[in-house]
């Protein structure tokens, strides 16, 4: 079962935007011409600005059991560049149980517009304490 | 924050970096979801959150990237050139507008692979009443 995927365009201005709010002040994120000098050769995005494309997706999906109970396991494929957009998808994989607790599994993954991965990974969240019956993951 | 570098060899697993203190406040996390373009009115809303059952608005969970990486540089600086290649976290409870967090990161382990130095520093987070929020762990490597 497929979440709903999240498609958002990552501009130079929001690579610089996101630097600023971590404050650690990397020149790979903020300055053009030491970017440039570098493998990369441009600015690229924070790996982890990805994950909050990630969160959003599973949020929508599983709300106040991702909230209290998510959990994510990500890798940093390629490097996000200035005017990339990626689309953020994710499948639900399975389901496991636990002292009473039903948890959704999925695969999660971010591509740019040329397809390729740059993130790849699993996210979890709890759906429901199990009482009695059968609980259906939602559709 | 401190202007030193520490060094990989300087490291050891288990060492532990002096806390820090990180305010989740409204304005904060307004212009973190206006970077990330997150219009989830849970985290902008307060009579959304409420009626979702939060006392207030509640922060985009990966908000944590944030302060997972400032909580290794509370001493000193990594070394320039670090490559984040894995991240995960684990969220046990909501963040909220108004939070305080404690973030108490350590070195978990470190080893050199194919010419590389990896690093993987976990962390945990607990908010003013003293539970456990967030817990994080953060691979990066530097070249040799």
């Amino acid at each position: 079962m497929q979440l709903d995927p999240v498609a958002r365009t990552v501009s130079r201005k929001t690579i610089g935007a996101y630097e600023g709010l971590l404050g650690i002040g990397n020149p790979l994120h903020l300055d053009d011409s030491y970017a440039a000098t570098t493998p990369f050769e441009d600015v690229i995005a924070h790996g982890m600005m990805l994950l909050a494309y990630v969160s959003e997706m599973v949020a929508r999906a599983f709300s106040g059991g991702w909230y209290s109970g998510g959990e994510l396991d990500t890798t940093f494929v390629r490097p996000v560049r200035p005017g990339d957009t990626i689309t953020t998808s994710g499948t639900i994989t399975g389901q496991r149980r636990d002292a009473g607790r039903l948890t959704a599994v999925c695969d999660v993954c971010c591509k740019n517009q040329k397809g390729e991965t740059v993130l790849k990974g699993t996210a979890s969240a709890l759906v429901d304490y199990i009482i009695a019956g059968v609980h259906e993951l939602p559709s | 924050m401190s202007e030193t570098e520490f060094t990989f060899d300087e490291l050891e697993v288990g060492h532990t970096f002096s806390p820090l203190i990180y305010p989740i406040d409204q304005e904060l996390i307004k212009d973190y979801v206006d970077t990330v373009g997150d219009q989830n009115p849970l985290h902008w809303d307060p009579s959304s959150a409420q009626a979702a059952g939060y006392r207030q608005i509640v922060a985009p969970p990966t908000i944590a990237a944030l302060y997972v990486l400032k909580a290794y540089r509370t001493d000193a600086m990594p070394p320039p050139g670090g490559v984040q290649v894995r991240q995960r976290f684990k969220f046990y409870e909501p963040i909220l507008a108004g939070d305080v967090l404690r973030v108490q990161a350590w070195v978990a382990d470190k080893y050199i692979q194919h010419g590389r130095k990896y690093l993987v520093i976990d962390s945990v987070a607990q908010n003013q009443k003293g539970a456990e929020v967030v817990w994080s762990e953060s691979t990066s490597f530097w070249n040799d």
